[in-house]
């Protein structure tokens, strides 16, 4: 239960650590926002590997014994912010969210059963439910935004 | 049609960060994930800046606010690395999904962090709920 309850916690993170970046991003620009962020994020980790005592995970022979493609991680993170801003300055919100959601849920799967072994073809009918409910959300949140805007136009041109 | 095969790619990428990041867990504590996932990130990030801008790094001129961005880091990369060594990217990923859209409806709400302010409406919630019964059928399916 309690990896549910953190997972949902993550999604919260997330929002309000997006919000500070695009803060990061309007004063410094998008690569100088971005590179704060893990600045400040790698000094802190190295101090807390220390605190907890684990020093030892960086002596060399330990990191080069680490499968290459498991550092690869962090370059996948960088790939995907690039594909985002291209793709969101040119199709909108709306269908960024969806199609992203799409691709990271429908990689996860796959990967899920490449790591684990384990698949469930029910979950393709909860990612389905999801990407449904997304852009049901979206459709609505537009809506409102439309009709604010002519209520507005209106009311200035009255 | 190029661009949403980008935004497709933008969410593969992502997936694989996450499901890579778990598997780090298998070696390295959740603090060491956490440093290695965003030393490499910073020193492509600044190699980039360096030879693409060609202009000096500098941290100055944001609200203080904005200097909490590395704690927020540190602890999404150990909360989705421990989460998804214990029950899957995919059910990790779900959930977040949640935890996302309630926090964007809040903040949307307030009007927190200067975004512009917009009332949560009753008639948002059946999209709340499919999302919900989304995430159920894929952790409990």
């Amino acid at each position: 239960m309690i990896f549910y309850i953190v997972a949902i916690a993550n999604g919260f993170l997330n929002t309000v650590n997006k919000m500070v970046n695009v803060k990061a991003g309007q004063c410094l620009g998008t690569p100088r926002g971005a590179l704060i962020n893990y600045i400040e994020a790698t000094v802190i980790s190295f101090c807390l590997v220390y605190i907890v005592g684990k020093g030892s995970e960086f002596r060399f022979e330990y990191i080069k014994g680490v499968p290459l493609l498991f550092y690869l991680g962090s370059i996948c993170g960088l790939i995907a912010m690039i594909f985002l801003i291209i793709g969101t300055k040119n199709t909108g919100a709306m269908t960024s969210t969806v199609l992203m959601l799409f691709g990271q849920l429908g990689t996860a799967i796959a990967l899920d059963y490449v790591f684990f072994g384990s698949f469930r073809p029910v979950q393709i009918l909860g990612i389905f439910l999801i990407l449904v409910g997304i852009y049901w959300k979206e459709k609505v949140r537009q809506k409102d935004l439309r009709q604010a805007i002519l209520g507005r136009n209106e009311e200035e041109t009255k | 049609m190029i661009y949403f095969v980008f935004l497709v790619l933008a969410g593969i990428f992502q997936g694989f960060m996450v499901s890579l990041n778990g598997q780090l867990g298998n070696y390295y504590s959740l603090f060491g994930i956490c440093f290695f996932v965003h030393m490499i990130a910073a020193v492509f990030l600044f190699l980039y800046i360096i030879i693409k801008e060609k202009k000096p790094i500098s941290f100055r001129g944001v609200p203080k606010y904005v200097y909490t961005v590395g704690f927020m880091g540190v602890a999404m990369v150990a909360t989705s690395s421990w989460c998804t060594l214990h029950i899957g990217a995919t059910a990790m990923l779900s959930l977040s999904v949640i935890g996302q859209m309630l926090s964007a409806a809040i903040i949307d709400h307030y009007g927190w962090f200067n975004a512009s302010k917009r009332a949560f409406r009753l008639k948002q919630l059946p999209c709340y709920l499919l999302v919900l019964i989304g995430v159920l059928v894929v952790v409990y399916g």
